[in-house]
């Protein structure tokens, strides 16, 4: 009973990251169970233009399929780039955070040079670049958000690295002999995790945007079903003109509230570990 | 106590803020304003204008045509040539001498008269330094001047070439003979040519065409006083421009107005259309006939038999589509072959012409194999035409029902070109162009012709009695003949099915309710063309 | 560390690294066509190159040193480079720079005014937000900031043009001016269809100022100056301008670095959608002729305007820093 009302209470004080999971979850449900719960085949061709009814919840688009089932299978695109590219940027980052935080010097100055340059590349930019050399495909998105978000998470490991380093245990455990693989797992990364679970979250916010946005200029894969490629269909093929709000609203709120979801998460754990403004909420 | 935040210094902020968004706008310029009885047309278009140059720009090149420059002939609403820039001409009867006598008393827009001499000069020209006109070269000897009639010999026979004329456009040889690079050609004269229209500003920046009436034009002084062009760069916009009364009709050559939009506008009550049968096609699919299966003739059949073309009519082209035949150009095309058969989407009949093949479901899987492995067909498609990949994901839906396997890479125009060219597909997506359809020996044939090259043709029929064809039609501007040929090359397409059109549309040209008595045609841009200059009225709201 | 150095000599090396994250995008921009699937000669040229004969490829890329050692085409690159020379574009029919520079200046005049009115609104939202916390003011400041922070801004950008420019018609259906006027009309026509652009990317920019500023004001709460000035008889209003927001001054300049490079897509993308004549509806045009110098040059001159956009944050820091001044 004493624990439920601890868990209850935590999770009242941290209302945000709990409806951030719940919106993250609701989704990622859509994606895995698309097959079962969506009611129609999204590639299905039927009847075009209809309307909203109990068939067809969020009516029909352009070549009769059905928006609503599209929308489901929607969400297995935009949460497999988001978790791909966010996973591939933070692996990378840690690990060249960890490098540069361990290899104090030449190194360290090197990787942190090679930072900056990737902090001031233009993410879209290079993306459309990328992408119309190489051809639509989702995985090309994956790369290129991969490969450039990881120099936040670098940043942040690298100054906890350094910061630990110099700390009295460290130095001590340091002096038990210990290797800089166990400093590492005892004390780096403990420190440090709560802070890339927020980076990660950001980063696959930001990619699953840019797969919309890329979709949308048709840069993707069009047999792919995902939400940019509805929006951009309904803007080209007379969705927007004709007000069928209910073939552009919701794929737009779909992506939205799926970064709202990331956000609220990232937010809450960054409150979290910043001591100064935990004092300042709680107040 | 001084603060950042200071009343003062945020009013500063604000005013530095406003001029720092003003400040990359100065220099621009307006034009004056015409006078208030004045007829203003203003059409929208969505097509990407740059400059003013008809060489460099494609698109441009394209307006002036029906604007400010004329050609020798043009093609009338029968599809039939009629006199324009030439008043009448001769073709001899071995198809190697064609005389065009030159219309007397026309004028360049600065005043100077045009002369058999700038005809001759305008074809040099264009054979020598314009890329695009490259055949000129293999076909034309020599240009003389007779009185007001030009004479030009060619080295072969060449039937098509009062077809091809009707897009070329004499220019003043005063202005352009000492331009070595037209492309780039960057004088305020480049814009000068005889048309109906001057050419009075282009303004990049709001992407806006003024052209005025010329009062002295030799057919008579168009209707329209001022004839404005609005750019826009996604048809969303245009249409709800049109709906909302900033533009009065909508110009494009070769693409379809998009009939999703039509709806929202005839809820307006504002705007009608007009109806012209499109002489291209607007989704058509080539096979790869090097490569097996599509190299078997019965697969083709089979995937002909497989498409529903009605659905697609529907869906697509929102019921503005019709089935094709096998011919491939649509019936309004001179020299119709009526005796080739529709196609017909019989799933039964794909399946009989499968299984005779031997290409069989032998796992019960569903996917037919061919060699023990399962059929895998490589689509190709452009993505910059939503229609287009559209109709390829249906293709592919159809081709699956009868278990054919399919995997569609939809690439931007380029890309298409570099595979498409690369033979890297089994069955591509592409669209014909009315003037497309129009060139080569007709019917679609330079699409198809082997020889062929070029951004859009598919360069995928090799048999020697369809090249040989192609040659004959070539060869003669005797209408019997052309006749002949132009119904045994329809039948080839129905023979050797090369590819198909997926279905053949009426296009829609919305316009303004007031605005009467245009001429549709079929070629030239709908209700926008050379012609509805000289009869289109607008009645008083 | 770099912070307690000397203020020039912070500059100095600042600007040092600046040069070298530079240099290094020019090189990325020399490789990328080279690394590429497909032929170097289209990758550098663009597609109109496509059409030659095999003799005329030849002589193209005799024309543009494509034949030369990979380091010489290098070495001429930067030459050729800071002269302007940075390719022509077949499809805007003038040379890249050009071309880019009078793209460029639309895409600024969208993104600047976005930053400073956005971090204006940002401002004084997130300081009242932070004044009345846990009030209803706070709560829909802060639900209106994070729906705008969270919804993709082409799609608002959509819903916008849909709304206020076709359904109500209050504003023209895109671009930049009506083309008709000059002198002061003109500019008041640019500045009409100005409005729902900039609207959006101020609201935009305002929501990713918005909750660091409110921290950053929440966070002084209860510190002896800011009690101070309140026993000093200074009115809220006095107290909250003039200690609370100075406070959030630093990481309201840092976090505009940071977060210009998505201010500037979401700028690009929302050009397109309003048919602006800026960075975004060139490149978008660029993808479709596959006008490759033009991405180039345009992918250069963004982050050029990154680069610049740091930088100034930088030297603002330095100024703001109470250590160096």
């Amino acid at each position: 009973m004493h624990e439920m009302a601890r868990l209850w209470h935590v999770v009242k004080r941290n209302k945000a990251r709990t409806a951030g999971i719940a919106i993250l979850a609701l989704f990622a449900f859509f994606a895995v169970f698309a097959t079962w719960i969506a009611p129609h085949d999204p590639w299905q061709f039927g009847r075009a233009f209809l309307s909203p009814s109990s068939t067809n919840l969020l009516g029909t688009n352009d070549v009769g399929q059905d928006i609503f089932s599209e929308l489901l299978y929607g969400a297995r695109i935009s949460l497999t780039v988001g978790f791909a590219a966010g996973l591939l940027a933070v692996t990378l980052g840690t690990l060249i955070g960890l490098l540069a935080g361990f290899r104090k010097g030449f190194l360290d100055n090197l990787l942190m040079s090679v930072t900056d340059v990737f902090l001031v590349i233009p993410t879209l930019p290079l993306a459309i670049l990328v992408s119309v050399y190489l051809g639509p495909s989702m995985w090309n998105i994956v790369m290129v958000i991969g490969l450039l978000g990881w120099p936040a998470t670098t940043r942040v490991i690298r100054s906890q690295v350094l910061s630990v380093r110099e700390s009295g245990y460290v130095e001590s455990a340091r002096a038990l002999g210990a290797g800089d693989f166990w400093i590492m797992r005892h004390h780096v990364l403990p420190n440090v995790l709560p802070l890339v679970i927020a980076k990660f979250v950001l980063t696959v916010a930001m990619a699953m945007l840019m797969e919309a946005s890329l979709s949308f200029l048709g840069l993707g894969d069009p047999i792919d079903k995902s939400w940019g490629m509805m929006l951009r269909y309904a803007f080209l093929r007379g969705g927007f003109v004709g007000g069928m709000w209910w073939w552009y609203v919701p794929p737009g709120l779909a992506i939205g509230l799926c970064i709202l979801g990331l956000t609220l998460i990232s937010y809450s754990i960054e409150e979290r570990s910043d001591p100064r403004l935990k004092r300042a909420l709680d107040r | 106590m001084k603060s950042l935040f200071k009343r003062g210094r945020t009013l500063g902020v604000l005013l530095l803020t406003a001029l720092l968004a003003l400040l990359p706008l100065a220099g621009c310029q307006g034009s004056d304003d015409a006078g208030a009885d004045d007829l203003v047309l203003q059409v929208g278009s969505t097509k990407p204008f740059k400059t003013t140059n008809k060489f460099g720009d494609y698109w441009y090149g394209v307006l002036s045509g029906i604007t400010t420059h004329d050609s020798l002939v043009k093609l009338d609403t029968n599809m039939q040539p009629s006199p324009w820039l030439a008043t009448s001409w001769e073709v001899s009867a071995d198809s190697k001498q064609f005389t065009f006598t030159i219309a007397e008393g026309v004028k360049w827009h600065d005043g100077m008269p045009l002369t058999p001499e700038d005809v001759k000069f305008s074809i040099e020209y264009q054979r020598d330094k314009i890329a695009s006109s490259a055949w000129m070269k293999e076909v034309i000897d020599n240009v003389q001047v007779d009185g007001q009639d030009v004479i030009i010999n060619l080295q072969l026979p060449y039937g098509n070439l009062l077809t091809e004329f009707m897009t070329y456009h004499p220019i003043p040889k005063h202005i352009w003979e000492n331009v070595e690079d037209p492309d780039g050609y960057n004088g305020a004269d480049r814009a000068i040519g005889s048309g109906p229209f001057k050419l009075d500003s282009w303004n990049e920046t709001a992407g806006k065409f003024t052209f005025t009436a010329n009062d002295d034009y030799f057919q008579g002084r168009p209707k329209i006083d001022r004839l404005v062009v609005d750019v826009y760069k996604n048809m969303d916009a245009l249409v709800m421009s049109l709906a909302n009364g900033n533009i009065d009709t909508w110009w494009d050559y070769s693409g379809e107005f998009p009939y999703t939009h039509v709806p929202t506008l005839q809820g307006t009550g504002q705007i009608e259309f007009a109806t012209a049968t499109f002489l291209g096609v607007p989704a058509a699919i080539g096979f790869n006939l090097d490569v097996s299966p599509t190299s078997e003739l019965e697969f083709r059949q089979a995937v002909a038999k497989a498409i529903n073309y009605e659905q697609i009519a529907e869906l697509v082209f929102d019921n503005y589509g019709s089935v094709p035949t096998y011919g491939f150009a649509p019936s309004t095309h001179p020299n119709f072959n009526d005796s080739i058969p529709s196609l017909e989407y019989d799933p039964s009949a794909a399946n009989a012409f499968l299984d005779g093949l031997g290409f069989l479901d032998t796992t019960g899987n569903g996917k037919r194999e061919a060699n023990g492995q399962e059929i895998k067909l490589r689509l190709l498609a452009r993505s910059d035409t939503p229609s287009t990949v559209r109709c390829a994901e249906m293709v592919m839906q159809y081709l699956q029902d009868i278990g054919i396997g399919a995997q569609l890479t939809s690439v931007d125009s380029a890309t298409w070109v570099a595979k498409k060219d690369a033979m890297e597909y089994d069955i591509v997506f592409f669209r014909a162009t009315p003037w497309g359809n129009m060139m080569h020996a007709s019917h679609g044939s330079g699409y198809f012709d082997s020889r062929r090259t070029g951004q859009g043709v598919l360069h995928n029929l090799d048999a020697q009695d369809y090249l040989d064809a192609c040659d004959a039609r070539l060869n003669t501007a005797v209408a019997d003949q052309q006749r002949t040929l132009d119904l045994q090359l329809q039948q080839m397409h129905h023979d050797y099915l090369p590819g198909l059109a997926l279905t053949w549309i009426e296009s829609v040209y919305p316009y303004r309710t007031g605005w009467d008595n245009w001429v549709i045609d079929h070629i030239y841009g709908g209700v926008v063309n050379s012609f509805s200059w000289f009869t289109v009225t607008r009645t008083a709201e | 560390m770099e912070r307690h150095r000397h203020p020039v000599a912070a500059i100095a090396g600042k600007t040092m690294r600046y040069l070298i994250v530079l240099f290094i995008i020019m090189s990325l921009n020399f490789l990328l066509p080279r690394l590429m699937p497909g032929d170097p000669i289209m990758n550098i040229l663009g597609e109109e190159a496509y059409y030659g004969s095999a003799q005329v490829l030849q002589e193209l890329k005799a024309q543009h040193g494509l034949d030369q050692p990979l380091y010489t085409q290098y070495i001429r690159y930067f030459g050729s480079f800071f002269q302007g020379d940075w390719g022509y574009s077949f499809l805007c029919m003038r040379p890249v720079l050009e071309a880019v520079s009078l793209h460029l200046r639309w895409t600024l005049a969208l993104v600047l005014p976005a930053i400073f009115l956005g971090a204006l609104l940002a401002a004084v939202a997130g300081a009242l937000a932070a004044w009345y916390r846990q009030s209803k003011l706070d709560v829909g400041l802060s639900a209106f900031f994070l729906f705008c922070y969270s919804m993709p801004t082409y799609w608002l950008a959509m819903l916008l043009l849909f709304i206020f420019g076709f359904q109500l018609g209050w504003f023209p259906l895109g671009k930049v001016t009506g083309g008709d006027a000059s002198g002061l009309a003109y500019l008041l026509d640019v500045g009409w269809h100005m409005f729902l652009p900039v609207g959006l990317l101020v609201v935009s920019k305002a929501a990713y100022d918005f909750l660091v500023v409110r921290n950053s004001v929440v966070s002084i709460y209860g510190e002896d100056y800011v009690l101070m000035a309140q026993a000093k008889g200074l009115s809220q209003m006095a107290v909250l301008f003039k200690h609370a927001l100075r406070n959030a001054m630093a990481p309201l300049v840092t976090v505009t670095a940071i977060q210009f490079g998505a201010i500037l897509s979401g700028a690009l993308m929302v050009e397109i959608v309003f048919s602006w004549p800026g960075m975004g509806t060139l490149i978008f045009e660029a993808i479709g002729a596959r006008d490759y110098p033009v991405l180039q040059g345009a992918f250069f001159m963004i982050a050029v305007c990154m680069l610049t956009a740091n930088y100034i944050a930088d030297m603002i820091y330095v100024w703001l820093d109470p250590r160096t001044r």
